[in-house]
């Protein structure tokens, strides 16, 4: 048992508190909803570990002189063999592409994204597709993260989740992480979300791109 | 180390630890306040995908992990409720019938322990008018409606039930709900 002093006091847990004394059921999960869980769970922390936030900077502080050195080798490592290997343009990324669905982004009514610009394309064949987006807020990873959410009424009535990305100043190229399989992509729409990103958005649409 | 803190350390095998742990629960609030099961499973995976948002704000100190993860699913599936204006799915009356019988667990904090013998000695109608507010989610009109009492009164009603597990909680003179 824990103990009641130096506890929240707030609106909120005591709500919670109220809500486990009158009714503690649980009820076992579906199997179906724990892998959906379980695949959330895992991407949410793939992401996660993609994206430093701020808590993760702070716990490594201590490792900072031994760590810039590795690190500033492992980076230049990195650009180089992606220099080496990739083209550096998402024009030239889905260049190779076949059965390609190509698209330009359009503001929506959205303030701050008045002047976005740039293309999305989507491979339907190789489930693979890059975003090319100019002209919007750079975001906080720590506290907000763009999400893409693809339409494609053949699969689904409800938007599929394109994943979460991150703007940076300049032009950011932007490669499609579908976790479902796409049949006909109709239109392309982003969100600004909770990091991680949510399953189900209730925010405005920022811009779009559609057929 | 707790799951949330785990996870917040990027630890894989918290995630399904989490849901075997906190799962059940979820599911249960979800399924008390959504009528449709695809929307309720929908509802859970959003209640999981804030929880691991969340996780680094988890302070051990201040709640214990599962009043958290009940605060974080409360939030959630109210929005949910709100937005949706849909009503609760909870049968109050035979939750009231439940609280009657049941017995402190060993896994209940003390706090649980101490709200439940409250309200189990709070007198109709206030206490089906706490239990329909914070539990069942409706709005205060609605429990006027539902329990056939003016609306003054219903809010009376749960103010002095807060303020009655707020004294035996020694927690008197906090803040109020009203």
């Amino acid at each position: 048992m824990t103990n009641a002093t130096d506890k929240h006091t707030s609106d909120e847990w005591l709500n919670a508190v109220i809500d486990e004394a009158v009714d503690p059921t649980e009820k076992p999960l579906p199997a179906n909803l724990q892998e959906r869980l379980i695949a959330d769970g895992e991407d949410f922390l793939r992401r996660r570990s993609s994206t430093p936030a701020n808590g993760f900077r702070k716990k490594r502080v201590y490792l900072l002189p031994w760590s810039v050195a590795f690190a500033s080798l492992a980076v230049c490592a990195v650009l180089i063999v992606k220099t080496l290997q990739q083209p550096s343009t998402a024009n030239d990324l889905v260049a190779a592409l076949s059965d390609k669905t190509e698209l330009t982004w359009a503001p929506l009514d959205a303030p701050g994204f008045e002047n976005v610009s740039g293309f999305v394309k989507w491979d339907n064949a190789t489930q693979k597709g890059y975003m090319q987006i100019e002209g919007i807020p750079e975001n906080d990873p720590g506290s907000a993260q763009y999400q893409l959410w693809i339409v494609d009424p053949q699969r689904d009535k409800h938007p599929v989740d394109g994943g979460v990305f991150d703007i940076t100043a300049g032009t950011n190229i932007i490669p499609i992480d579908s976790r479902l399989t796409i049949l006909e992509p109709k239109a392309f729409a982003v969100t600004l979300e909770q990091p991680g990103g949510v399953v189900v958005s209730e925010g405005p649409l920022l811009f779009i791109a559609s057929t | 180390m707790s799951l949330l803190q785990r996870i917040a350390d990027n630890d894989q095998t918290a995630v399904s630890e989490c849901i075997d742990t906190y799962g059940p629960v979820v599911w249960s609030m979800a399924q008390r306040w959504i009528h449709n099961r695809s929307d309720a499973e929908d509802a859970v995976q959003e209640v999981f995908m804030a929880l691991w948002a969340s996780a680094d704000t988890f302070d051990p100190t201040k709640a214990g992990e599962g009043t958290f993860v009940r605060m974080i699913a409360r939030r959630r599936l109210i929005d949910r409720i709100r937005k949706s204006e849909s009503q609760p799915a909870m049968d109050v009356d035979a939750e009231i019938l439940k609280l009657q019988d049941r017995e402190a667990s060993p896994e209940q904090s003390v706090e649980v322990s101490i709200v439940r013998k409250v309200i189990q000695q709070l007198l109709s109608p206030q206490k089906e008018a706490l239990i329909l507010s914070i539990v069942a989610g409706l709005s205060h009109g609605k429990i006027a409606s539902r329990l056939d009492l003016p609306l003054g009164t219903v809010k009376t009603h749960i103010k002095r039930g807060l303020e009655r597990i707020r004294e035996e909680l020694g927690l008197a003179g906090d803040g109020s709900q009203l």
